[in-house]
């Protein structure tokens, strides 16, 4: 009995909410590389703040509302082609390994007008924004922002997890009391299928 | 309690209902599990209606504002995304029960006399089905949303005179827009549901009326004991209310895994494409309907010829209303019928699957030809049944059910 228990607590955490210090990490990764073009436009800074354990944003006094980029429209038409998309279902819409493959896909081109062009996403419009940095913070700032875009797709993802379990749970103890219930009920029934 | 029961009686024939349906209403003892689906369909059907209902409480739909009003429910709305994710999984589920559903019918020759209406009931509801879920994946307004739409309204106008005059008036406008919008939404949320709920009481009473095949194909109203009731039979009640529990309980366990675990169904139900707002000027990689209505997409799309493509795409469903015509068999159940009923079965069990699949497959040309033989393959199971049924060697079932001949 005991044992089960335990079993059962640990399956409830396991679906605990992930690392409130990486999607911290991510957010920043965020901030710092991409939110100078790309917007978040169906987050807002409250829920960010609460979801991941933020009581205020380094170097702003109050942050409200939804995470909009400052770059305007018409000249991110002049200056990169395509406008930079918003990026809060990109994460649902390509996967987590286009993604990767994607922030991790370029390389140098001289025939481009900033000089990269990039293996998933070929003559994209947009410049390798990590490009100053060593490969192995480079690598770890990906991850780090690809579990925060994952989270942008879906904020209640882990919220789900952690709810589906007791509803499962729940209907199978019920499906072993209608068990019950149906063989008591037609045990006297001679039934030759 | 009885009072009650007394005062409404005088008022309303419940006992009379309670007896007739319930207590005294007999189906056979032998239904297995594939004769849950019936009672699962019910079941996906009313959680349709009321995490619609909820949903329609706060999604808009206006072309400017629904992708935005479903990120809202996702993320705004407390447990908006419970409703979301019980709503389309439960499209998903309900066509994936009404296809075992309809496998059943198939299997027992449950379309057979005196079930005809009971089954051209049933095709109905299932056309009717397919039309909400088609008008129903509209709304998100996403990329596949909107293309989808474009797709399909532009297949009336193969119709010839007023083909292109009826796209513009379906539409509501040249294109796809806010127009169309709007009315597949009063489709969608009042005019097919109110026709599901008539048709399926109709589909219902006709079954009722004659009551329940069962996987020998006798019928147990032809040896009943000395008091009129069937001896191969049990009272609905509680046998089959009890039965059907325990059968909807097992069944809600695999629906909430689903919803709370894997609600994009691995890209089958949220498809990826469906996460960016429609846009007119920027066509998907691989336009392609539900996994659910993908069969005969299929189909349209290997026809070389649109008009001949379409016709044949609209006979694939229709030709299912013909099959109390087309068996020929003198026993209804595939347990008793010759070795040709069953190898017809799985070819057109395989080619359906298979035409269903070859959405995934890459464009090769042998694909093609596959893709082509399994069409014909198809439409040949159907068309060649009153030979086969009619010339192959057949078993006689049993008199009394769990007996021997």
């Amino acid at each position: 009995m005991r044992k089960r228990v335990w079993l059962l607590g640990l399956l409830l955490q396991t679906t605990a909410i992930a690392d409130q210090q990486q999607l911290q990490a991510g957010a920043q990764v965020f901030m710092d590389y991409c939110s100078g073009c790309h917007s978040l436009q169906y987050l807002r800074y409250e829920n960010l703040a609460e979801d991941l354990g933020l009581s205020k944003f380094p170097g702003r006094a109050e942050m409200k509302g939804n995470i909009l980029t400052a770059l305007p429209q018409a000249d991110a038409k002049i200056w990169f082609g395509p406008v930079p998309p918003d990026l809060s279902l990109k994460a649902r819409e390509k996967g987590k390994r286009w993604l990767q493959q994607y922030l991790q896909g370029f390389y140098q081109d001289k025939t481009r007008p900033f000089g990269v062009n990039n293996h998933r996403l070929p003559n994209l419009g947009m410049p390798d924004v990590m490009a100053s940095l060593p490969q192995e913070q480079r690598d770890q700032k990906i991850q780090e922002l690809l579990a925060f875009l994952l989270y942008s797709a879906e904020p209640q993802r882990q919220i789900r997890y952690r709810m589906g379990f007791p509803v499962v749970l729940f209907l199978m103890l019920m499906a072993c009391l209608c068990y019950a219930l149906k063989r008591s009920c037609w045990k006297n029934v001679q039934n030759p299928q | 309690m009885r009072q009650i029961l007394v005062w409404l009686d005088a008022r309303l024939p419940v006992l009379k209902i309670w007896k007739s349906h319930f207590t005294e209403y007999y189906v056979p003892k032998n239904l297995n599990f594939l004769y849950l689906f019936g009672a699962f369909a019910l079941l996906v059907l009313a959680m349709q209606y009321i995490s619609g209902l909820w949903l329609t409480m706060f999604y808009t739909p206006s072309a400017s504002e629904a992708f935005d009003s479903i990120q809202s429910i996702m993320r705004d709305i407390n447990y908006g995304w419970l409703l979301r994710y019980v709503h389309s999984t439960g499209a998903s589920f309900l066509f994936l029960v009404i296809y075992m559903h309809m496998f059943k019918a198939l299997l027992y020759g449950s379309y057979q006399k005196p079930r005809e209406l009971v089954w051209l009931l049933g095709m109905g509801l299932y056309g009717l089905l397919m039309t909400e879920a088609f008008f129903g994946y509209v709304l998100p307004w996403g990329q596949m949303s909107w293309w989808a739409a474009s797709v399909i309204t532009d297949l009336f106008s193969v119709i010839p005179y007023i083909g292109d005059s009826l796209v513009v008036w379906i539409r509501g406008d040249y294109a796809i827009g806010d127009a169309a919008l709007h009315r597949f939404f009063a489709l969608h949320v009042i005019a097919i549901p109110i026709l599901l709920i008539l048709i399926i009481y109709l589909h219902l009473a006709a079954l009722r009326t004659v009551g329940s095949n069962n996987p020998e194909g006798i019928d147990i109203q032809e040896h009943k004991d000395e008091n009129g009731k069937p001896m191969d039979g049990v009272p609905f009640f509680p046998y089959f209310i009890v039965k059907d529990l325990l059968g909807m309980v097992i069944f809600l366990i695999f629906f909430f895994a689903i919803v709370f675990f894997a609600p994009d169904g691995g890209g089958y139900i949220l498809e990826p494409e469906n996460f960016v707002k429609a846009n007119p000027l920027q066509t998907p990689d691989h336009i392609q309907p539900a996994w659910y209505l993908s069969p005969f997409y299929t189909i349209l799309r290997v026809i070389p010829q649109k008009t001949a493509g379409i016709y044949l795409m609209f006979m694939a469903p229709c030709i299912w209303l013909l099959l109390p015509w087309l068996d020929k068999s003198p026993v209804k159940s595939m347990r008793y019928k010759g070795i040709y009923s069953k190898i017809a079965l799985a070819v057109m069990l395989l080619s359906f699957v298979f035409l269903g699949c070859s959405a995934g497959l890459p464009h090769t040309s042998l694909t093609l030809v596959l893709t082509r033989m399994a069409v014909f393959a198809y439409f040949a199971s159907f068309l060649l049944m009153p030979f086969y049924t009619r010339y192959e060697k057949y078993r006689l079932p049993p008199e009394r059910i769990g007996g021997r001949r």
